[in-house]
């Protein structure tokens, strides 16, 4: 199952009538969304999105009917068993040895603020402004603690770029705990808060 | 032999506006209400001041802001006793107190000439940039890793102790660390009143105990420099500098950090 079936899945199941509904649909041979509707006093359209997305997940089946009034959609429960399975290594990104001989250091005048943990050993959080005047927002980025010495030990604007293995190493922090380094590196390079050096 | 400053001159006038405002506080009550209140409120001023000089005292440990201390006592209790007896002539213990006050004022102008009561603030500040070059703006507000030395906890702590006494740096110790911030010369009353518990935002450079060090230069101290140097330079020569100074602190040179700070050679006002 994939991350946006799973949210979906979830969503339907989070409805505070979805137990009533499914009460229904597991003992009703086949139902449609106004029978439903009056049966659990819920308007005609939220029991319509409901069933459709079920439809949409394969949990119901949807069949039109014509009957004298106009055309409409019946639903029957093909599977009594719901599974969400989600596998989150989908969702965990690659990344090559490359990644970590990417050189990097602070961009002159980013804007950033870029504030000391209370150990002082490290950085805390990153602060970004973003708009102008009555627009102007703050946002604030709080650090794990790898990202802090990570950061705490990134070249200043104008030294000499260094690799992101070679920080790692200066920040005593474990190579294994790259893939979340990577990830700030590359949330402050979008913001031009860091800046990547040649290779 | 002339030097080539980094550090813009001291133009700041904090240092001679409390004085000054109190002159001037003086001079107006004489002439409202009369020459005993122009003393009796001579008499507070000096011994608020007393204070003040007692209370660096304590922060600091500088044996010198005792003699100030009592030399600002004196004058108040001169400008007290003619308040308490202003005859024609000066009562006895009007002049016991001024014999006082000229005793401990030529020995306070001997302490301030010698650069003893003078925050070393700006000589550290041209000592860390004598060695960086010029370069594009590369200021952060993020501290430098400097790097890692061998000094242990107590070193750290008497080493502080001996920045504190000479007015080197106003020492903030932590649980795991000790933080020395250089303080300029004018700038020291908010360090003393304890108004700068946070000194994050300042000129620091800190020893934790496990023996990293880390220099940070404010960017209020960074413009203080006539040209734009190279920022990781001045950080890195800022804590090499501290580093220097508390290697020979623990080989017994102490005396050798006041000679370097004195051949800075910057007036005793500066």
């Amino acid at each position: 199952m994939d991350f946006k079936t799973a949210a979906a899945l979830g969503a339907c199941l989070a409805k505070d009538y979805a137990e009533d509904f499914f009460e229904l649909l597991v003992n009703y041979q086949d139902l449609s969304a106004s029978e439903a509707a009056s049966r659990l006093g819920l308007h005609i359209r939220t029991a319509q999105d409901f069933l459709e997305t079920l439809a949409s997940l394969g949990i119901v089946d949807q069949q039109e009917v014509f009957e004298q009034k106009r055309p409409y959609f019946r639903y029957t429960l093909k599977r009594r068993r719901i599974v969400l399975d989600l596998d989150l290594g989908q969702v965990r990104r690659t990344r090559t040895a490359g990644d970590l001989a990417g050189r990097v250091r602070e961009k002159a005048n980013s804007g950033a603020r870029f504030s000391l943990a209370r150990s002082g050993d490290r950085i805390g959080q990153v602060t970004f402004w973003t708009g102008e005047g009555r627009e102007r927002k703050e946002h604030k980025i709080s650090l794990t603690d790898p990202q802090g010495l990570f950061l705490y030990h990134l070249p200043f604007p104008n030294a000499e770029p260094l690799a992101i293995a070679d920080i790692l190493h200066k920040a005593g922090v474990d190579p294994k705990l790259a893939p979340e380094i990577l990830d700030i590196v590359e949330v402050l390079i979008r913001r031009d808060a860091i800046e990547a050096g040649p290779a | 032999m002339y030097t080539i400053r980094k550090l813009r001159p001291d133009r700041s006038i904090g240092m001679i506006l409390f004085p000054f405002a109190a002159m001037a506080l003086i001079a107006a009550s004489g002439a409202l209400f009369g020459i005993r209140a122009a003393y009796a409120v001579g008499g507070a001023f000096f011994l608020l001041y007393a204070s003040y000089s007692f209370l660096t005292y304590l922060r600091t440990g500088n044996p010198g802001f005792i003699v100030v201390s009592l030399f600002q006592l004196s004058a108040s209790l001169v400008a007290l006793a003619v308040f308490a007896d202003p005859g024609r002539r000066p009562s006895r213990p009007a002049l016991f107190f001024a014999a006082c006050m000229a005793f401990f004022a030529v020995w306070m102008i001997l302490l301030v000439v010698q650069k003893r009561l003078k925050w070393r603030g700006r000589e550290v500040l041209e000592l860390a940039a004598a060695s960086v070059e010029q370069t594009q703006n590369g200021y952060t507000g993020r501290p430098l890793p400097v790097g890692k030395t061998e000094f242990n906890q107590r070193q750290i702590l008497e080493f502080a102790e001996f920045a504190r006494r000479h007015l080197i740096a106003a020492t903030y110790v932590g649980r795991d660390r000790v933080a020395f911030v250089p303080v300029r010369e004018g700038r020291e009353p908010a360090f003393l009143l304890g108004l700068k518990s946070d000194y994050s935002g300042e000129t620091w450079v800190s020893f934790d105990f496990e023996g990293n060090v880390s220099a940070n230069v404010a960017q209020r101290d960074y413009l203080e420099y006539r040209e734009a140097l190279s920022f990781d330079k001045l950080c890195e020569s800022l804590g090499n500098l501290f580093v220097e100074f508390a290697g020979m602190f623990q080989r017994g040179e102490g005396v050798r950090i006041i000679d370097r700070l004195d051949a800075v050679g910057l007036s005793f006002l500066a």
